[in-house]
């Protein structure tokens, strides 16, 4: 009925009117899509969809992706893991796929009560899900992780570098390294650089050999933390005066992406440190492998071969492909050692003296017989040499105050520094050095017997190894066997087998004494006695020495050693001491030659005074080949004999 | 007499602890994060290092043994209010107080990649660095002004010269 059609007379006007107005108001009340009425809010997966969800992870076999592997830490049995709030299965440790249905559900479903979401405390879990089963966020109870990404805003990450530092001053087990990983953000100074590092925390005090054992058993909780760079730079440049290698990695921003995720969920998380297989630098490889799953790093170290060496982490990194670049940054130790070199000796000299206060800068000013610029260049060196001395705790805080405040004083009030010259080379990078493992090939004549000799060693270095990338007169090895065969009676004979030998040789200067130290132990054949009859001994030998420098690369070394022999020997037992010292010097650019002699005077036990003096000469063919000749004579127990040999190594 | 007892066996464990603790100690936080409020001088060493033979053949061996649990995203002043004190502004404050004596250094020979890092920090921009380099050299003696300068005196006298 149209409206229009409707003729009212007067008495019903009103109500009418009324009515009308009425249904009008109703009918724009109730259009669909009015304002006054809000739209309905994307619900939660209800549960019967997340059921749907788990049985699609399910079909996917999203459980066993490397991915989620990586997440979980997994060695191919269970995760590495140890602290029950990684995981949200109650056996998630050991079932992966238990794991991740107990992730989704949680991601899915509203926290109780006040507990953290799923999502703040698993957000590369959250993203790797989300992206796998196309789950729409605003669907989820919690979106994502918003501390995380207010972090990562202010960080602005734009690229991740691998950083290494290499030895300790005196500590040759030290030169196989530890490694962090930094990523560069808003800032352009590295120093801003934002650190990730995994350690055990170990209370302060600990007694020595508690913290051995505990340490190589997994004795102390491990975690992953962040702080700035310059607190790392700190620790190893200034304080421990370690060299450290920067290594710029290929990851692109949603790899750096991911790996910053990783690290949020692993924030206070614990993870047993082993010192031999899941360490620092192990640790770390599955921050890299969750940016770049297929990376394969932690399966080269979950097999035989499980110890990890830090030095191997980088090498294999390398083998991946994801480092590039790599910058050097030499310790306070190191600079001031080269600063020194630029210097004449006699400014050197009045250097080491302003810096241990022998020679006040007054003093070195007075009467100016240096020139400005030469006065801040030693003024420059003493401080310098005196902070390096602060860092390694030689010197009291008291003492060095007010003398470093003076030398600094003084130096303002001359002209600033010239730059550094461009020709500071950097040495060579330590993953470019030779590998760990070694296995020798040699001929030789001992004593007039000829003889083939195989001998295997699991790791590291010895002094004449080839050189580039290791500290020099630093020796690591392990786990040595030589095996021989002679013709004449026509047998395989044991020869020897080195637990461990290391050597600790680093040249004193005006401006560092280190104490050097050799410290070896194993089993060895010798002959004895005027018969020469076969004798197995058990040996243990070292002691301190010291070693200078001779100039253009050559050193000299010399160590009082003791002996204690057990087995073998005519008394079953022996105790000896005597002098060792030799010359090191490079010949060409691959070569080494090696002059030595020692004598040792058993006094306990089997008297004896045996003596060897010997040449060795070494050359690498590459980086994984070297060839040496040696000749040496000596005498053991009343024995004598000569010996030459030629020697193929092979590194691997 | 419960009391008593837990007393007793803390005495006990301290005693323990100090028998145990005949060696030097090994690298480990001293001071982990001290307070901005507490000056830092030159010569504070951020962590404990040990010296002797034995502990750093140990420690070397099970690297990065230095269990600092701080989880600190390095944060600037993006988006913040703008400080209006040096001392105030939490990353510059903890960067002079972890590298007074690198920066001290720096300051009095006029070049180094610390006090480029504070230029920065500060919003010195590149091209004005040299300037700032050369001014801070000059008034090095008021910036660190005595021996026993503390890190929170360094910023406020860095402050005053802007």
């Amino acid at each position: 009925m149209a409206l229009s059609n409707v003729r009212l007379t007067g008495k019903r006007r009103r109500p009418a009117a009324l009515l009308v107005f009425a249904l009008a108001v109703l009918a724009v009340w109730n259009r669909p899509g009015a304002a006054e009425v809000p739209a309905s809010a994307p619900a939660l997966y209800t549960a019967a969809e997340v059921t749907a969800l788990l049985g699609r992870a399910d079909a996917l076999g999203l459980d066993a992706a490397p991915a989620w592997r990586i997440l979980l830490h997994w060695d191919g049995h269970e995760s590495r893991v140890d602290d029950p709030a990684f995981f949200l299965a109650p056996d998630g440790k050991r079932d992966a796929r238990a794991e991740l249905q107990a992730t989704l559900l949680a991601l899915c479903t509203p926290a109780p009560g006040t507990a953290p979401a799923a999502a703040d405390r698993f957000p590369a879990r959250l993203e790797w899900l989300c992206e796998m089963l196309g789950l729409e966020r605003t669907r989820l109870p919690v979106p994502a992780c918003a501390e995380f990404e207010a972090a990562v805003r202010s960080l602005e990450p734009r690229q991740a570098v691998l950083v290494f530092p290499s030895a300790y001053l005196n500590t040759p087990a030290s030169m196989f390294g530890h490694t962090l990983i930094t990523v560069r953000g808003r800032r352009r100074s590295e120093l801003m650089n934002q650190a990730v590092n995994y350690a055990a925390s170990v209370p302060p005090d600990t007694n020595g050999i508690v913290f051995a054992f505990k340490g190589i058993f997994g004795g102390y909780p491990g975690y992953y933390s962040l702080m700035p760079y310059y607190r790392k730079v700190q620790e190893y440049s200034d304080m421990d005066q370690r060299d450290v290698w920067e290594y710029d990695l290929t990851l692109d921003a949603p790899e750096i992406r991911r790996l910053l995720l990783h690290v949020w969920e692993l924030r206070n998380i614990r993870s047993d440190y082993y010192f031999f297989g899941e360490n620092c630098a192990y640790n770390l490889l599955y921050l890299l492998e969750a940016a770049r799953p297929g990376l394969g790093l932690t399966q080269r170290f979950n097999g035989i071969r499980f110890w990890v060496v830090p030095l191997d982490t980088v090498k294999a990194m390398r083998e991946a492909g994801i480092l590039a670049n790599a910058t050097y940054r030499p310790s306070l130790a190191t600079r001031v050692r080269r600063d020194a070199a630029r210097l004449s000796p006699e400014d050197g000299e009045l250097a080491r003296r302003i810096g241990t206060g022998e020679l006040t800068p007054d003093a070195l000013l007075a009467g100016n017989r240096l020139p400005a610029d030469r006065a801040g260049a030693v003024l420059d060196l003493g401080a310098a040499y005196l902070q390096s001395l602060r860092g390694r705790r030689k010197i009291s805080q008291e003492t060095y105050q007010p003398r470093y405040f003076s030398i600094l004083s003084v130096r303002s009030q001359l002209p600033p520094a010239a730059p550094e010259p461009a020709d500071a080379a950097a040495p060579a990078r330590p993953d470019e050095g030779h590998a760990s493992g070694r296995l020798t090939l040699g001929a030789g004549s001992d004593g007039g017997r000829p003889f083939l000799e195989l001998s295997a060693r699991a790791a590291y270095h010895d002094i004449m190894d080839p050189g580039p990338g290791y500290v020099p007169g630093f020796e690591v090895q392990f786990a040595r066997l030589d095996l021989r065969w002679e013709e004449d009676p026509g047998r395989l004979r044991f020869e020897r087998l080195d637990a461990i030998r290391l050597k600790s040789f680093s040249p004193r200067d005006r401006f560092y004494r280190p104490l050097s130290w050799e410290l070896n132990t194993g089993v060895v054949h010798e002959r004895i006695g005027h018969a020469g009859r076969d004798a197995y001994t058990a040996y243990l030998d070292g002691g301190p020495g010291g070693v200078w420098p001779l100039g253009a690369g050559a050193w000299v070394y010399g160590v009082l050693g003791g002996d204690l022999r057990l087995g073998g020997v005519d008394d079953g037992a022996a105790l000896g001491l005597g002098p060792k010292a030799g010359v090191v010097m490079p010949v060409g650019s691959r070569g080494q030659l090696h002059a030595y002699g020692q004598w040792t005077g058993f006094f306990a036990g089997d008297p004896a005074a045996n003596w060897e003096a010997g040449l060795e000469q070494r050359w690498s063919l590459s980086r994984q080949l070297a060839v040496s000749l040696s000749v040496a004579r000596r005498e053991t127990w009343g024995f004598a004999a000569n010996e030459a040999a030629l020697r193929v190594f092979v590194y691997f | 007499m419960s009391r008593r007892i837990i007393a007793l066996a803390a005495l006990v464990c301290l005693a323990a602890a100090a028998a145990m603790a005949q060696d030097k100690g090994v690298p480990g936080p001293s001071s982990n994060t001290p307070r901005d409020n507490v000056g830092i001088g030159l010569g504070t060493l951020i962590f404990d290092g040990s010296d002797g033979l034995v502990q750093q053949v140990l420690a070397a061996t099970t690297n990065g043994s230095c269990g600092n649990q701080t989880f600190a995203i390095t944060s600037g002043t993006s988006g913040a209010k703008p400080w209006s004190k040096l001392v105030m502004n939490e990353e510059i404050n903890h960067f002079v107080r972890d590298n007074m004596d690198t920066l001290a250094r720096e300051m009095a020979r006029g070049s180094g990649e610390t006090l480029d890092t504070l230029a920065e920090l500060m919003g010195v921009q590149p091209a004005e660095r040299a300037a700032f380099a050369k001014d801070v050299q000059a008034n090095f003696r008021r910036i660190y002004s005595s021996a026993n300068v503390t890190h929170t005196e360094v910023l406020e006298n860095l402050d005053q010269k802007g």
